[in-house]
């Protein structure tokens, strides 16, 4: 495990040397290892009205302009993780200035819990991810459905109404209890690992 | 129905996209409970990672790949080799229209688009490279601790001395015992001190942007078409000619005028107001009431930390979160069930949630806590020979800490950087509840031994330990002023 470990750090430190020299080409390298976990991350730390996407771009952006600054043998994705952060803050801050955010986007008391996390959550949400996938692979087949239809289909309240033949408060509320059940199932799993550990 | 229920119900319709403005409100209220607030936030964020999980990986990551690498800049050789490319695509064009007798010959023999083609460049080499040698410069008249400068052209360079010269660029003093003074051609002075973000140019006018920390300024007259301004999150200053101090952060921007007068426009609501001598403003992000000036107030010899406003860097972490966050742990790992930490917790929340520490936390110069009590304490606070740091709080780590302070002269301005060191041994009597004390005089500038604070006015204090992971919490600091005769 530690080879392969390894072996991927020394991939990513060849890739940054290579584009250091001036082969810009190297970079895909980078944003292929990082932009999962950074996507996910950001995904879940940025309030509403923030694009994750758009933050993890400029974040990689950033990292390729300023890849001198970076020092060689160092943690690479904490150092991608700290430009990120700030990108994520600068945005934050311009929604801020928005008078109306408060009521057109989120409660403020939960950007203000989200910027809290960022801070103290660590970065890498593996763990996290895969845990979830489990979970919801062991949802029953009639749940996992619901899943499916808004999350990967992103289908609307009204046809997966339709489609179960229930009313669309009785899916709202469906869709509540399966967020529950999938939060229950990954901290119970996240704190049997931790206790193993 | 009752307060969980209706949350319940707010929460999906937030989280489905259906909550309608009117209901806001009272969502907002609702959440004020932390122990909602921590559950509204874990669900938005499994809500959002189910979102993230749901897409098609292989797909979604090629485009994402393919648009970010499309973003990259293109460096400079990119750049030549691609106008060597078209020109020489051009060239060879030329020359065989003109072995064909088709395209008119300029007098020198030369192809006119090719012509044309150098001249562009010799242009852009010129403007480049040449105007910026005409350019009004920016010098270094004094420096200390980690800056960086990312300046002409997208260099960085962090060997940076005294003297050293630029046209413009981003200035970054990461350190909290850092400073930088930078002088223009026409005389004005910027210093920045601690960890702050400046950029600055001069196209004709000098603008700075603070993104944040502290700068202090100290302008000559300026054209009054061509005011220096200086852009923060919050507000835009239009200076003609004076000396203030602004401290800048993501949520508000903090000016006190010492001579002459600002213009600061707020920039929410774009409010404006004029800021005299010896008056300050605060433009807030957050705070969207009145905007105006108060008087300088008679400068205080004592202070009392109020520890969640001061902080700049560090963590504040109220008593009441604390003991929240322990029982949901114990309610995790079944030593108490839900209902019992449930009726703890509203016994706890009638405390009050004012109590609390600052913790340190991570920076380039290892763990890190910067106070600053303007942000409490509107007089000045005036250092003189009786004064005398208490410091209470804990340590985790066996870590001798440095203790700073940035002051500034009482008539405005930069006045220096102290410090002093403290040892593990000496810091094990916090973790006995008792404080440590330190004389103003205990309290050095590295580099002139000669220099002191007495009579400077506190502008923040530091706390550092040499590794990132050492970890502590302060939780209270005082000045105090007591003559040696009146010690007990």
């Amino acid at each position: 495990m530690s080879i392969s470990k390894n072996q991927n750090d020394n991939g990513i430190q060849d890739a940054i040397s290579q584009v250091q020299a001036g082969d810009r080409t190297a970079f895909a390298v980078v944003v292929r290892k990082y932009e999962r976990r950074l996507r996910a991350w950001l995904a879940t730390h940025a309030p509403p009205g923030i694009d994750p996407d758009e933050i993890a771009q400029r974040s990689f952006v950033t990292a390729y302009s300023n890849l001198e600054e970076f020092e060689p043998g160092t943690n690479f994705q904490a150092w991608l993780f700290a430009i990120a952060k700030f990108q994520l803050k600068t945005d934050v801050t311009r929604l801020r200035r928005i008078a109306d955010y408060h009521t057109r986007y989120a409660p403020d008391l939960l950007r203000r819990e989200l910027e809290l996390r960022s801070e103290t959550d660590a970065i890498d949400e593996s763990d996290w991810l895969i845990h979830l996938k489990q979970c919801v692979d062991q949802l029953g087949e009639h749940l996992r459905q619901f899943v499916i239809w808004r999350y990967t289909d992103e289908i609307t309240l009204e046809e997966m109404a339709h489609r179960s033949d229930r009313s669309i408060s009785a899916v709202k509320k469906q869709l509540w209890k399966i967020r529950r059940k999938l939060q229950g199932c990954v901290e119970q799993r996240l704190s049997g690992q931790g206790e193993s550990a | 129905m009752n307060d969980r229920q209706r949350f319940d119900e707010l929460w999906t319709n937030f989280l489905e996209g259906e909550l309608s403005p009117d209901r806001m409100p009272e969502l907002q209220e609702l959440l004020h409970d932390p122990q909602l607030l921590a559950e509204a936030t874990d669900q938005y964020q499994l809500h959002r990672l189910l979102g993230w999980h749901g897409q098609s990986f292989t797909e979604e990551e090629n485009k994402f790949l393919t648009t970010t690498m499309g973003y990259l800049p293109a460096d400079q050789d990119q750049f030549v080799s691609d106008v060597e490319e078209i020109v020489s695509k051009t060239r060879s064009e030329n020359e065989l229209q003109t072995r064909t007798g088709v395209l008119p010959r300029t007098r020198m023999g030369l192809p006119t688009k090719v012509v044309a083609i150098a001249a562009i460049l010799l242009l852009s080499c010129l403007l480049y490279f040449g105007w910026n040698s005409a350019k009004p410069k920016i010098e270094m008249v004094d420096l200390r601790g980690n800056i960086i400068l990312t300046g002409d052209g997208g260099n960085i360079a962090d060997n940076l001395v005294v003297g050293h010269r630029f046209v413009g660029g981003t200035l970054e003093s990461l350190t909290p015992d850092a400073f930088c003074k930078l002088r223009f051609d026409d005389q004005t002075t910027v210093t920045i001190s601690g960890k702050t973000l400046i950029t600055l140019s001069q196209n004709g006018q000098k603008v700075v942007r603070l993104r944040r920390g502290k700068l202090s300024a100290d302008v000559t007259p300026q054209p009054k078409d061509h005011p220096l301004l200086v852009y923060t999150e919050a507000a835009e200053l239009k200076v003609l000619g004076t000396q203030f101090n602004v401290e800048a952060n993501t949520e508000a921007t903090n000016l006190v005028v010492n001579e002459g007068l600002v213009r600061l426009k707020r920039l929410t609501d774009g409010k404006q107001v004029e800021v005299p001598a010896h008056q300050s403003v605060m433009a807030s992000l957050e705070d969207q009431n009145g905007l105006s000036p108060s008087q300088r107030e008679a400068p205080l010899t004592v202070w009392q930390s109020d520890l969640r406003s001061d902080v700049v860097h560090g963590m504040w972490v109220s008593n009441l979160m604390m003991e929240g966050k322990s029982l949901k742990i114990a309610v995790r790992k079944g030593e108490i069930t839900q209902d019992a930490a449930q009726a703890a917790f509203k016994k706890m929340a009638s405390l009050d949630d004012a109590m609390g520490s600052v913790w340190a936390t991570q920076s380039s110069a290892g763990s890190l806590i910067v106070l600053s009590p303007q942000r409490s304490s509107q007089p000045p606070i005036l250092l003189n020979a009786n004064t005398r740091l208490r410091i209470r709080g804990r340590t985790y780590s066996q870590v001798a800490l440095q203790f700073g302070l940035s002051v500034g002269h009482p008539e405005g301005g930069f006045a220096g950087k102290y410090s002093t060191r403290v040892s593990a041994e000496e810091l094990s009597a916090l973790n006995k509840d008792e404080a440590i004390e330190i004389p103003i005089s205990k309290f050095l500038d590295a580099m002139d031994p000669t220099g002191s604070p007495i009579g400077s006015e506190l502008v923040d204090w530091w706390c550092i330990a040499d590794s990132s992971s050492a970890k502590f919490e302060i939780t209270d600091i005082e000045i105090t002023d007591t003559p040696p005769e009146d010690k007990p």
